[in-house]
């Protein structure tokens, strides 16, 4: 089933995302852990790189801190500004890795932080950033949708999509093939 | 006030005036304060008229009216400027009457127009130019304001102010058709320049980065003209970010031709400081960098990467890899720049791909320019101020050194440089500066660049039995300032050649063969991380080697009085730059034992191969220092101690030719050396001859 694939390519994709390798730095000391036979060091001050599922688990726990710094309303926007901008398929710039999910994970932190301080700008950031990432994949799903009537498009496109909207674009194609091939007569 | 469309997605009207006073008063940022209410009350204490406005923020307050600004911008920048002038009639009415003016500028928008995209379809919109200030003009007063005095013989003399209010004089001030006052378009039309309101302005010329210009094409660059508080914001040389209008005019000076140039209206300028900033480095490449240093091999690999298609010279290779890591500039407390730019010099016979290197180090390095002596621009290798021929106007002009500021200039062909650069060179290698005064510019430009030159020798090919100073045409000075020197002598020898042959006829075969052992664009990479983020700092063992090696070094001069100074103070500076940049190639913190080895071994080589005294066949220093080798020098002091008593015990007063050369002789001082002296005496003003062949000393 086409569903179903592309339930599994964005679970891939999403899976793909939790094991990314992300730098942390240690911020209290803890016994080493062991993942996959790897021995891990946990010792204060200390910058190590670890999947970010374990990072996430580390931070929650207040051993670690993220090194890196995550994705902004003001980042959001500035992809909103080029997506919007975009006049042609061929206009469409590549979105910066990672980016839905990043999106996604700042939409969800802004929730959690709003529950608990209650900030109204908090809010309207929230309400700001979802309203962007909406529009954005508006935007890119109308160009997603145009490149499936041209191949030439269609191939010039695949190296800007995110892998979340290649698994689309992919169903999307082979959906219509099949559909294309079950109203024509048998070829020989 | 007028309500604007936006032209974008679906046609709304925005109250640009009423959406802007909002933006000023209501937006927050994240620390919950009011960022414009603020930075409006920092520009009246500070006695300033612009209002610096974060794109960013303005998207996010409202993105129809930031994209109506890119449309847009004469408009809303307009009205903007009025609602600052109200806020601030609010806040300070005595300071808001002063100002006839505010601006409101607008920084970083999310997009850079590349120089070489930008065309008419821009025109009349706010864009984003990034580039190298490559020309700046003086700053001159432009009337924005004119105040015109009418007089007719019916009505006598009125004075009145032009454009009417609300309008601005564009690039030409033409005379009123008629006058506002009494409507009659007859009599005389005089302007009072003192009378009318002046504003500070500029034109400068931005110029794509070198390492943005595609191959085989030329720089593309515009004019940006600059007025009130952003004249004299930037210098030639820097790395700057323009956001302004595109406007355009009329390619020449009479205007009726159809052909236009575009020009930026500037309205605001960074400058940026992100040296190395340019070359991208993503997490993989961080990862496959990092990957690469701890590769034991790392630094052979380095070098055998760079120009693989050039058999042979591993030496030069890597002291041109060393160079383009470079070693760790410090400034100390007191503000002296310690430079760590590696500077070498490459003097060869013709056809030994001195050339190819130079070319594949600027295609390598993360910010490299490949220029000849002569320079590819009017200004040479450092700065000029050079006369426009059209306009007449003199405007201040970056050199290669210059423009290379924070990364490395490939010359080819130094001996060939201009006499304006050959004294300006001496400050740009050491200092790292270049100071220019003339013509009434006063500017003092950075240069801090890593110079890897190339020369052909003096008489067309290198003379083993002449000196280095001998050899090539430039100044010992100049010569004094490379850290590391290489003569490339052609010199046939059948096993060398043989191989030679057969790898420049298997690059000529097999092209694809050919291939480095580090990607080009990989190593650039590498080059940058390195620049940016290791600092190596010497162990007590590293620096004990270098000590040790100068002591001795010195120790060994000291021993025989008369024997020559094989190092000085400069060669100690070099080495440690070239220990630093050995460690900086593996991506060490730390300059090892390992690091000082390579960079003594590297420095004998240097030594033994140019500062080889010909004369005793041991290693001096003066032969770079001074052009002379010791005993050289020694024998022209003999020669002018001989002319010093011949004058004295002589009746004429002067000593003759013949009878310097016999006494010299005696002393085993050829006669050949004592006429090259006595040329060299009389050009410098030490003697003078007083008769025909017969010299006397000028006291």
């Amino acid at each position: 089933m086409p569903g179903n694939r592309l339930e599994l390519l964005l679970r891939m994709a999403e899976i793909e995302y939790k094991l990314r390798p992300v730098r942390i730095m240690i911020i209290r000391d803890e016994r080493p852990l062991t993942l996959d036979g790897q021995r891990i060091e946990l010792q204060k001050g200390i910058e190590i790189e670890v999947p970010y599922w374990l990072a996430q688990t580390l931070i929650s726990e207040g051993i670690a801190n993220m090194v890196e710094s995550p994705i902004s309303i003001e980042d959001i926007a500035r992809v909103h500004f080029s997506a919007l901008s975009a006049r042609t398929p061929a206009e469409l710039e590549p979105l910066p890795q990672n980016f839905y999910q990043n999106a996604k994970e700042f939409i969800k932190s802004l929730e959690d932080r709003i529950r608990r301080e209650l900030n109204p700008i908090l809010l309207e950031e929230k309400q700001k950033a979802l309203q962007y990432l909406m529009e954005i994949i508006d935007k890119r799903l109308l160009v997603i949708l145009q490149s499936l009537r041209s191949p030439t498009t269609m191939a010039e496109l695949s190296s800007k999509l995110a892998p979340e909207e290649s698994a689309l674009l992919d169903t999307l194609y082979k959906t219509i093939d099949l559909w294309k091939r079950s109203l024509l007569p048998p070829q020989h | 006030m007028a309500a604007l469309t936006t032209g974008v997605e679906h046609e709304q009207v925005i109250d640009v005036h009423e959406r802007f006073y909002e933006f000023i008063r209501s937006f927050r940022d994240r620390s919950d304060s009011y960022k414009y209410r603020e930075r409006i009350k920092q520009m009246i204490t500070m006695g300033q008229k612009s209002l610096i406005v974060d794109y960013n923020d303005l998207y996010l307050f409202d993105n129809r009216l930031a994209r109506l600004l890119i449309e847009r911008p004469d408009e809303v920048l307009q009205q903007a400027s009025e609602v600052v002038k109200e806020v601030v009639m609010t806040e300070a009415p005595d300071y808001a009457e002063t100002i006839d003016r505010f601006y409101v500028r607008v920084r970083a928008l999310p997009r850079v127009v590349p120089l070489r995209r930008l065309k008419s379809e821009y025109l009349g919109k706010l864009v984003m130019l990034e580039g190298i200030l490559v020309r700046t003009t003086p700053v001159k007063e432009k009337i924005v304001k004119a105040r015109f005095m009418h007089c007719t013989r019916e009505q006598g003399c009125h004075r009145f102010d032009w454009p009417p209010e609300g309008e601005l004089i564009g690039d030409i001030l033409e005379r009123p058709p008629a006058c506002p006052i009494c409507g009659s378009s007859g009599g005389t039309f005089r302007l009072l320049p003192e009378e009318s309101k002046l504003i500070d302005w500029q034109r400068i010329v931005l110029q794509e980065r070198p390492e943005e210009v595609p191959p085989g094409q030329l720089p593309r660059s515009i004019e940006v003209v600059l007025q009130d508080e952003l004249v004299d914001s930037a210098r030639p040389g820097d790395r700057i970010s323009v956001v302004g209008i595109v406007r355009v005019r009329p390619d020449s000076v009479s205007k009726k031709r159809a052909v236009f140039d575009l020009y930026i209206e500037a309205n605001h300028i960074e400058v940026s400081q992100k040296i190395l900033e340019e070359v991208v480095i993503t997490r993989e490449d961080e990862e496959r960098i990092r990957a690469l240093a701890r590769d034991p091999w790392v630094r052979k690999r380095i070098i055998a990467s760079i120009a693989p298609a050039i058999y042979g010279h591993w030496e030069i290779k890597e002291a041109i890899a060393l160079a383009l890591f470079g070693g760790v500039p410090k400034i100390t407390e007191d503000g002296v720049r310690i430079r760590g730019d590696i500077h070498v010099l490459i003097v060869g016979d013709p056809g030994t791909a001195k050339s190819q290197l130079l070319q594949y180090a600027a295609r390598i390095a993360p910010r490299g320019i490949y220029t000849t002596g002569k320079g590819a621009t009017a200004a040479g290798l450092t700065a000029a101020v050079i006369r426009d021929k059209t306009t007449g106007e003199y405007y201040l002009e970056a050199g290669a050194l210059v423009l290379a500021d924070g990364g490395v200039a490939a010359i080819d062909e130094i001996d060939k440089m201009r006499d304006e650069d050959r004294v300006a060179i001496h400050e740009a290698m050491e200092q790292q500066t270049v100071s220019i005064a003339k013509a009434g510019i006063v500017a003092k430009l950075n240069a801090r660049t890593t110079v890897i030159a190339a020369g052909n020798p003096k008489f067309g090919r290198y003379l083993t039995n002449r000196t280095l100073a001998d050899n090539i045409n430039l100044p010992v000075t100049i010569l004094s300032r490379f850290d590391l020197i290489f003569i490339l002598k052609d010199r046939p020898n059948p096993e060398e050649d043989r191989k030679l042959a057969r790898h420049v006829l298997e690059v000529h075969r097999e092209t694809e063969r050919i291939k480095p052992e580090i990607d080009p664009a990989l190593l650039k990479k590498y080059i940058s991380y390195a620049r940016r983020y290791i600092r190596p700092r010497l162990t007590a063992e590293a620096s004990k080697l270098i000590e040790d090696f100068y002591v001795e070094m010195r120790r060994m001069s000291s021993e025989n009085p008369e024997g020559p100074i094989a190092i000085t103070a400069r060669q100690l500076e070099a080495l440690i730059r070239l220990a630093e940049a050995h460690a900086k190639m593996a991506l060490r913190n730390e300059v090892t034992r390992e690091d000082a080895e390579a960079a003594i071994r590297l420095m004998k080589t240097f030594l033994e191969s140019s500062g080889m005294d010909i004369e005793s066949g041991r290693i001096d220093i003066d032969v770079i220092m001074t052009g002379k080798p010791r005993s050289k020098q020694e024998k022209l002091t003999r020669i002018m101690e001989i002319i010093e008593e011949l004058e004295s015990e002589s009746e004429e007063g002067c000593a003759r030719l013949k009878e310097i050369q016999r006494r010299a002789a005696s002393e085993g001082i050829e006669s050949s050396l004592v006429e090259e002296a006595i040329r060299s005496f009389r050009r410098d003003g030490i003697i003078y001859e007083k008769s025909l062949g017969c010299y006397a000393i000028v006291r």
